[in-house]
């Protein structure tokens, strides 16, 4: 089988397995912290396939969307961390079932951080609320409950202990690389508290002992010091690995150790994972659909990272759509006046002028030609500010044949377009309000022509995926802008 | 809390339930708010925030659709009870508050 068949195909598994789990929770309202970490697993995976470049917009928008449905799904569960907050009692005073279900639990909760940070990276997912206060809050009891281990000597549970230090180092170092600073402070004086507990672990004999006898572990832990020293600008030197061959281990291994690889010797990775690539691919397709195809999914993800497919790839995914809507037929009950502005006549003048104005005064003068929008609505909007996380110029409230919609409309003034038409390359801008609204309609406000290119793109989305884009541009916007007297 | 809050957010969302809850000092930095609504039926949490946080940044909200305060509700978890053990009543229905 061709790897980008391979590729393909499991992105598509795992996009279904998420939809139903995250489908499952909503409906029993709550989520069994074996399937969180299945979910966030998948989430890392996605992460993953989203750093390669030849993922198409459309697609790399149901991905996204995918994500935010995961990821909401899995945040929602935290409860104010309460597996942290419990952490300790649940160590120091329960049996050894007790305290390897309290690391379940601490685990699924330290998973899902990273892929809100993960998520928040790529302007999916937000940090910070009541919730998220407690991730650092909390922390400081289960660094406790992972002392009184060592303080005890309980060498039974050093293994799951220091996954659970590595997994919650690896949290740390994400967020710290975030851009959000909310909670840097704490979580630099967590991650130094965390690895001088790690240091005193892999100190010990049994803990050595572990990393020895462990490929996994140990270069899970080697790429994490890698991270750490990044984060906390040690000059430590730099972890690698002599790894020749992969262990004679079950494929679940085989593919967390070629995850580790990817990050300590990329030349090694791709040799090993080519070599062991059938066999891999054997026992995955002949598995239930789970953990296995997610890590698999990572590993592909990185191989195409550093071999890219030569062509462009299509995947098949879910559309996530909730049916259609005739957008075109309703723009008469968005805008005032749209029917009667095709009788009007432009000259080049009023063209020269539409392609004079700024995003701002485009902006404004659209916003005064809506209807059926609250005035104090509109002006908010039309006045907001534009980071990273606004998904497009205009967001707002309407209600079209009895149903409500979120209509988003992006802005490309005259001046911000430099090339004579506007090109497919500003696709994923238009897509983007899909990831983040299930019910919402795109009016693309342009005042240049869009290019043969992008209006073909938009019309084959249209079709394939049911979304509900209309275009505004150039004559037929200074059409309407004119006949509400804006065009001057 | 100011009125002029409570009438924008009523006036832009269908709420069901809207909740003060948490330090309501007048020195607290933020505002903790239950906000129910079928509004936020396949809106991302992030986005949820985002409209509600347009109003008033010193908001922080959490945004459950009728279904999800019910899952909440049955859970009884710490969550429900926080809320619940320190909270003012703003507006909708105070029956659907247990």
């Amino acid at each position: 089988m061709e790897i980008q068949q391979i590729f393909s195909e499991q992105i598509s598994i795992t996009q279904d397995f998420l939809l139903d789990k995250v489908s499952e929770s909503y409906k029993n309202g709550s989520m069994s912290n074996h399937n969180s970490r299945l979910v966030n697993e998948g989430l890392v995976a996605i992460d993953k396939i989203l750093n390669c470049d030849f993922l198409q917009p459309h697609d790399r928008i149901l991905l996204e969307k995918t994500y935010r449905h995961g990821s909401d799904a899995v945040h929602e569960r935290l409860n104010y961390f309460s597996n942290y907050y419990y952490s300790y009692q649940n160590v120091s005073k329960g049996d050894i079932n007790a305290q390897q279900t309290a690391f379940i639990q601490i685990n699924a909760d330290t998973a899902t951080m990273l892929t809100t940070i993960l998520g928040f990276h790529r302007h999916i997912c937000g940090i910070g609320g009541s919730t998220d206060n407690y991730y650092v809050e909390r922390m400081p009891r289960v660094l406790w409950a992972l002392e009184y281990v060592l303080k005890k000597q309980l060498t039974e549970i050093y293994l799951p202990t220091l996954y659970v230090l590595i997994n919650l180092s690896q949290s740390l170092t994400e967020y710290l690389f975030s851009t959000d600073n909310q909670y840097k402070d704490s979580a630099i004086n967590l991650l130094s508290e965390t690895v001088n507990i790690l240091d005193k672990f892999t100190k010990s004999k049994e803990g050595n002992e572990i990393l020895t006898l462990n490929t996994q572990i140990n270069l899970f832990l080697k790429v994490q010091r890698n991270r750490i020293n990044d984060a906390l600008g040690l000059k430590n030197k730099i972890e690698t690995t002599e790894l020749d061959k992969l262990p004679d281990t079950k494929t679940e291994h085989k593919l967390r150790i070629l995850s580790s690889l990817f990050h300590l010797d990329k030349v090694q990775f791709i040799k090993l994972f080519e070599s062991e690539l059938a066999s891999i691919t054997d026992d995955v397709y002949r598995s239930r659909p789970g953990l296995n195809n997610f890590l698999f999914l990572q590993c592909l993800s990185y191989y195409c990272l550093l071999k890219p497919f030569a062509e462009g790839l299509e995947l098949n995914l879910n559309p996530l759509s909730n049916g259609s809507i005739d957008l075109i037929g309703n723009l008469k009950n968005i805008f005032n006046n749209y029917e009667n502005s095709h009788g009007e006549v432009i000259s080049e003048a009023d063209i020269s002028l539409l392609l004079s104005y700024n995003d701002e005064a485009l902006r404004t003068k659209l916003a005064n030609t809506i209807i059926g929008v609250d005035k104090g609505v509109l002006e908010r909007e039309r006045q907001k500010p534009h980071g990273v996380f606004e998904i497009a110029d205009m967001e707002l409230r309407i209600r079209l044949n009895q149903e409500t919609y979120f209509l988003c409309m992006p802005f490309k003034s005259g001046i911000e377009i430099k090339s004579q038409t506007v090109p497919e390359s500003i696709s994923y801008q238009i897509f983007r309000p899909f990831i983040h609204l299930d019910k919402t309609i795109v009016i693309f406000v342009t005042a240049k022509r869009c290019s043969q290119n992008l209006m073909n793109y938009i019309k084959r989305m249209q079709d394939k995926l049911g979304w509900g884009i209309a275009i505004l541009e150039n004559e037929e916007l200074a059409k309407l802008l004119k006949v509400n007297g804006q065009l001057n | 809390m100011k009125n002029d809050i409570i009438d924008k957010l009523t006036s832009y969302f269908d709420i069901e339930l809207l909740l003060e809850f948490g330090n309501r000092e007048s020195d607290a930095n933020d505002i903790d708010l239950l906000i129910v609504s079928d509004n936020f039926i396949g809106v991302s949490t992030l986005k949820r925030k985002q409209f509600v946080t347009n109003f008033d940044s010193h908001i922080d909200p959490i945004c459950l659709t009728t279904i999800q305060f019910e899952h909440l509700k049955k859970s009884n978890c710490t969550l429900y009870n926080n809320i619940i053990s320190n909270h003012k009543f703003l507006y909708g229905n105070p029956a659907n508050i247990f």
